[in-house]
């Protein structure tokens, strides 16, 4: 199912919008992850999609299908919780099937339900166990089956995984990519992790200060960042931020030409500082001196100075000595120019 | 430590930690009830040398054959029966609604728990003149429905309906209060997830509040029931000191309480203490069976 926002707004305050004129599609069977920091609307826009929330402004579209002033029982929506929410007092089987009960199906139909969507989500074995006996990991998978077990229009996923430690969060990830690919639902994915939201979906929607800040294939953010909070939101390692004038007595000004007057600052990734020129550098590099190193098994980080500011280097390989002075030059594919407000100027 | 095998020396420690709240309990609960137990078969028995002579069940046998008896046990299973159920559902009742109306919340909480913290004495006199037949306000209540007036207290009819709604009152108060403390101890997250299904407001009372809350109701239902089987300060103040009109409010404890301090019959009032005992006993234990199927902690 398409789901679609048309210019909604949604203020819980009268004097500040929590979410200001929102404008996007998510196409049918695709799999869309909110992604933003805490507080940027992530939570808000999943909760207008399930209709937990009601907007303040603007229209809700299911397949062109004004569901805005529907509830979340008539719009057809499975969700899953941070916490999964299952219900203790029930076992595993029960837990599945409880929407079917509330929608009154014969006690056979359901378990039968149950126990093919128990398959689906490879808890098959466990369903005659307490919710509490179970693993996070399997904790996670009953939830999903039990929001998939209305075969609802679209599948919300409210931070599913943080609850989870860092290997199951990797094979969790795969898993609900799996399970998404396998009932080809419409899936909604809110996270504040970025490298979760790169690796599972088809397009991210990058959410911060009640706006999108950029919806787009997951490549795209890293590649064509639409600004600069996007740009220093995605990778895993920080932004190097610095003002445009430290950069105006360099011969790298003249080669960045035109675009150069109308930025403020520059943006450079760490993992795109090099120390030999090529045809994916500038041809003009920049001295620094090397302050600290440090290698933390396959990620070496470095840290240089350059007329008084830090930047951070990574995936550097070449060795040379604390305080000596090298020539640095960054990769065009990690380098950015932002104007005043922010946005990008290489993407226009 | 964990691992370590327990010495005889730390159980003897554990011990003297354990004593002075055993010492307590042997002289204040364990002497009285096995006292009770020895007194209920004494054939005869001396209260100002408690001395007894002949050992028997003659006791038992009296309370077997003594109509007066037979309508205390009756009339305590209709007070329990009457009791119970009906204040656990009120309370459950009126917690919900509290609950809803955060607001007032505070005020009724308060009010409700007054009697409770109220000496059942104290009240008991007060809801003498709610009863009274000619000026109380639940006659008058009555008659503003054109209902003819009830002899509350003069009626032998109504004796244990009087004790009754009494009874259910006075418990609210401490009911309420620990079904809210359950009602609030459950995750708003259920109510919200049950909602997306779908789930009416009495789906999600059933299927989520019911059995998440049922520790709370397991307990106070145990709680209510054994005190209602002890039923006894009210009928004291409402009939004063006598059982109601023609003994119709005659219970086990005021049965026990007449055959101990009125007729000094002091063997017949502890095998009636005794079977009370073993009532409230089996009465648990079934409770307890139930309560594995349907408690979920």
């Amino acid at each position: 199912m398409q789901v679609r926002f048309s210019h909604i707004s949604l203020a819980f305050t009268p004097d500040k919008d929590t979410l200001h004129d929102l404008n996007f599609t998510i196409n049918d069977g695709e799999l869309v992850c909110l992604l933003g920091p805490s507080g940027g609307g992530k939570s808000t826009t999943l909760n207008l999609i399930s209709g937990l929330l009601v907007p303040t402004k603007g229209k809700v579209l299911f397949d062109n299908q004004d569901v805005t002033k529907m509830g979340p029982s008539e719009r057809k929506i499975g969700m899953v919780f941070q916490n999964y929410s299952l219900y203790p007092h029930l076992t595993v089987e029960n837990n599945i099937a409880f929407p079917l009960k509330i929608a009154h199906w014969k006690k056979a139909d359901r378990l039968a339900r149950a126990a093919k969507l128990a398959k689906l989500v490879h808890v098959e074995d466990q369903l005659q166990k307490n919710v509490n006996e179970l693993s996070g990991g399997q904790q996670q998978r009953v939830a999903i089956a039990r929001a998939l077990a209305k075969d609802p229009n679209i599948l919300l996923l409210d931070e599913p995984l943080s609850n989870l430690d860092a290997r199951l969060r990797m094979e969790m990830r795969e898993e609900i990519r799996r399970i998404q690919q396998e009932t080809k639902i419409t899936t909604v994915f809110v996270t504040h992790d970025q490298s979760e939201a790169m690796h599972i979906s088809d397009s991210v929607m990058v959410l911060h200060n009640a706006q999108i800040q950029q919806y787009s294939k997951p490549n795209e953010l890293y590649d064509h960042p639409a600004n600069q909070f996007v740009a220093s939101f995605i990778g895993d390692n920080p932004l190097n931020t610095f003002d445009r004038s430290l950069l105006d007595d360099t011969e790298l000004k003249e080669e960045l030409g035109e675009v150069y007057d109308k930025a403020t600052t520059v943006g450079v990734r760490a993992e795109n500082i090099v120390l030999t020129k090529s045809e994916d550098t500038y041809q003009h590099g920049v001295r620094c001196k090397l302050l600290k190193s440090h290698r933390y098994g396959l990620i070496s980080t470095r840290l240089y100075s350059f007329k008084g500011i830090e930047l951070d280097a990574t995936g550097l390989t070449e060795i040379h000595d604390i305080n000596e002075e090298v020539e640095i030059y960054f990769q065009k594919r990690g380098f950015f120019l932002f104007d005043a407000s922010g946005n990008n100027l290489f993407l226009e | 430590m964990i691992n370590q095998k327990i010495s005889w020396k730390q159980t003897l420690h554990a011990l003297l930690y354990l004593a002075p709240m055993m010492i307590l309990l042997s002289i204040f609960f364990l002497y009285p009830i096995i006292s009770t137990f020895i007194l209920s078969v004494f054939k005869k028995y001396n209260f100002y040398t408690n001395a007894g002579q002949g050992i028997g069940f003659d006791n038992f046998a009296y309370l077997w054959h003594d109509p007066m008896f037979h309508q205390a046990v009756k009339n305590t299973f209709i007070f329990v029966l009457g009791v119970v159920p009906a204040s656990i559902i009120i309370s459950l009742g009126i917690a919900l609604l509290l609950n809803r109306f955060s607001k007032v919340r505070g005020f009724f909480q308060t009010l409700y728990f007054l009697p409770y913290v109220t000496s059942t004495v104290a009240i008991a006199m007060v809801w003498t003149w709610i009863y009274h037949s000619d000026y109380g306000v639940l006659n008058f209540i009555l008659k503003l429905f054109h209902l003819p007036p009830v002899g509350w207290l003069t009626d032998p009819h109504y004796t244990m309906l009087t004790l009754i709604i009494f009874s259910i009152w006075k418990n609210l108060g401490l009911n309420i209060i620990l079904f809210l403390v359950a009602l609030n101890s459950v995750p708003k997250q259920y109510y919200l997830s049950a909602s997306i299904d779908g789930a009416t407001p009495w789906q999600q009372f059933t299927n989520i509040t019911v059995p998440l809350i049922s520790p709370t109701t397991f307990l106070l239902t145990i709680n209510a029931m054994i005190a209602s089987f002890k039923v006894f300060d009210q009928i004291y103040v409402f009939y004063h000191n006598t059982a109601g009109p023609n003994n119709s409010g005659m219970t086990i404890v005021y049965y026990l309480y007449q055959k101990f301090y009125v007729e000094n019959n002091y063997t017949v009032a502890s095998a009636a203490g005794t079977v009370l005992f073993v009532i409230i006993l089996l009465a648990t234990l079934l409770q307890n069976y139930v309560s594995k199927h349907y408690v979920h902690y």
